[in-house]
């Protein structure tokens, strides 16, 4: 049932599951309340570091999204501080890696990294190899090939190439996830793409035969550039982040959690499929078209002045 | 419980980064720079929070504030009440008092507040040719570009002139901001122009569009003003269009190769299938 599949936009601020490591993903609308005060040149900031915490996230979703990772890099040099903050909630576009045992690809992520290692979701091992590494339990090792597997074919059905990995990790109260995928579009030379999705969950559970609550927070990096004909160069490029929550009465078994998690996440990139359609290929050329009209305004006036004749007759005929 | 990276090459690329700029105040300035339309206040701002240090961040980015605000060619209300704009072409003194080019009236522009005061010296006005062009341009921005949100004035360049327009529309409401300008230089016959746009959408995210185009036109008749500025619009027009064009094919093509809407059965994963039963692989057509 698709089309009533529950999906709750939750409100502000938005809170990521913990990564392995507890660092907190974070993610609030912008701007955040510690740096919308009014524009002052003498006030003394506050200088405490969810402040600064704040004041870096608000600054990197202002910058250029096409030089995120140049930008990361300048911002942990001015606040070394939130280095390893930092880095883990800004999202950037997936790395990819050969695992050596199986030579299939894998993404890379701050999920399946410990210390500078990866581990590869197809053979369960560390690159370069990592003595007392941290693994998820057996049961759980056993949900991730499956998971890996069934978004691999999720992938090939919606995105017809690209890469997938998803990685779990136990969690005291149920466990929780990350879903990679990245397609960077071969295109024409005169046009290029790249998408990357971040999906990363939570799922608690109290007890085997109480609801399991699942939490989700997707973030879509996608960049398109262009040279038309007459060599204008032309780049779209950024990120949306959504969340949506949905509870099941109870599972039936422990690897059930994978149909509602697959189903939540298609809703979820359906969803914003739709949006960065809306955004990238509607809303910023509108603006665009705002700023500079391609039609003249004696045009624009009598297409205005047809519009309001039209409306007063047809209010006239509803009297 | 990962670890933190020892020698990553995140590490290693930041050491560089570290002795590259000898300064992080480099950093602050640079991301000044990089400030999107409407947005250079939050950027100042929250560097203010990271640095915190207001004396040693407004004396150390005051170079960056002021490039900034006249490569983006900052439209300005004067004490008259007149729009102006702040450019390289109509520097009186300093990087911070510039002139008129209608009225010749001189006002002094705050690079930080973007506060505008009136200037003590005077500067000639435009006049003859460069006054007609002005005139011209000034239809001309009437007719294609928005009321109230853009200006267009007319300055000495060289043996020839300077025609800038800006055009910003601001609507923080909707969470989103944009910037056009365009800059011409009119040498003899010779018309060279570079047209950009740069919108920012930021609804719970960052998307970005960032397009510019360079023109080299040749005006026969050059010393006629409508002439000149009819080249500039057939020149913008196309630029627009052309973008307009290449804009949706990219949504048409490009984006939807990246990913399908649904997949080519037209229905959604049974995933009680793929995720329970294993048959992923040949759902997936391999």
């Amino acid at each position: 049932m698709p089309d009533t599949f529950p999906s709750i936009h939750l409100p502000s601020p938005i809170v990521r599951p913990n990564s392995p490591s507890l660092w907190p993903r974070y993610f609030s609308h912008f701007p955040p309340s510690a740096c919308s005060f009014p524009f002052s040149w003498h006030k003394t900031p506050t200088s405490k570091m969810a402040d600064s915490f704040d004041c870096a996230l608000d600054l990197m979703r202002r910058l250029p999204p096409l030089h995120t990772e140049q930008n990361l890099l300048k911002l942990i040099t001015l606040v070394p501080d939130l280095t390893e903050d930092l880095l883990s909630t800004v999202d950037q576009p997936l790395k990819t890696s050969v695992c050596n045992t199986t030579g299939k690809t894998f993404l890379l992520c701050d999920y399946n990294r410990d210390a500078d290692s990866y581990r590869s979701p197809w053979s369960n091992k560390f690159q370069p190899s990592l003595p007392d590494a941290n693994y998820p339990s057996d049961k759980l090792r056993n949900l991730e090939i499956l998971a890996n597997d069934a978004f691999d074919t999720y992938r090939s059905l919606y995105f017809e190439g690209g890469v997938s990995s998803v990685y779990l990790w136990d969690l005291d109260t149920g466990f929780a996830g990350v879903v990679l995928i990245k397609k960077t579009g071969e295109g024409s030379t005169k046009m290029s793409g790249s998408w990357d999705s971040i999906h990363v969950f939570d799922v608690a559970t109290e007890h085997p035969q109480s609801p399991s609550t699942y939490r989700l927070t997707s973030t879509v990096i996608l960049n398109m550039d262009s040279t038309t004909a007459d060599s204008a160069a032309l780049n779209l490029s950024g990120n949306l982040t959504r969340q949506s929550e949905l509870t099941i009465p109870q599972i039936e078994t422990f690897d059930s959690h994978l149909v509602h998690i697959g189903r939540m996440i298609e809703q979820m990139e359906i969803t914003m499929r739709n949006t960065l359609h809306e955004v990238y290929f509607s809303k910023t050329m509108d603006i665009v078209n705002d700023l500079r009209s391609t039609r003249p305004r004696a045009d624009t006036k009598l297409q205005t002045d047809l519009a309001n004749e039209l409306a007063s007759k047809l209010v006239s005929r509803q009297k | 419980m990962p670890r933190p990276r020892a020698a990553s090459p995140w590490r290693r690329a930041l050491q560089n980064l570290v002795i590259m700029s000898h300064h992080t105040m480099e950093i602050a300035s640079d991301f000044i720079q990089q400030a999107p339309p409407g947005g250079l206040h939050e950027v100042y701002n929250d560097l203010r929070h990271l640095v915190n240090d207001d004396n040693h961040l407004r004396n150390s980015t005051a170079q960056a504030m002021s490039t900034y605000n006249i490569s983006q060619m900052t439209q300005v209300t004067l004490p008259s009440g007149a729009k102006s704009l702040v450019t390289r072409f109509n520097v009186v003194e300093g990087d911070n008092v510039f002139y008129d080019s209608t009225t010749g009236a001189t006002f002094a522009f705050d690079h930080f507040t973007h506060e505008v005061s009136a200037g003590s010296g005077s500067h000639a006005p435009i006049s003859g040719f460069l006054a007609e062009l002005e005139r011209a341009a000034k239809d001309y921005l009437n007719e294609y570009y928005p009321d109230g949100h853009a200006t267009v004035s007319v300055f000495p360049h060289g043996d020839g002139a300077a025609i800038c327009f800006a055009s910003d529309r601001y609507s923080p409401r909707n969470f989103w901001n944009g910037r056009w300008r365009s800059e011409w230089i009119l040498s003899g016959s010779s018309l060279k122009g570079e047209m950009r746009a740069h919108v920012h959408y930021y609804e719970d995210g960052n998307v970005q569009l960032q397009t510019k185009k360079k023109a080299d036109v040749h005006v026969a008749d050059a010393k006629n003003a409508s002439a000149v500025v009819k080249a500039i619009l057939a020149a913008e027009q196309a630029f627009q269009q052309g973008l307009n064009q290449s804009h949706s094919q990219l949504g048409d093509t490009t984006f939807k190769a990246l990913r399908r809407a649904l997949p080519i059965t037209r229905n959604r994963v049974d995933w009680e299938k793929i995720a329970l039963y294993k048959v992923g692989s040949q759902i997936g057509g391999k």
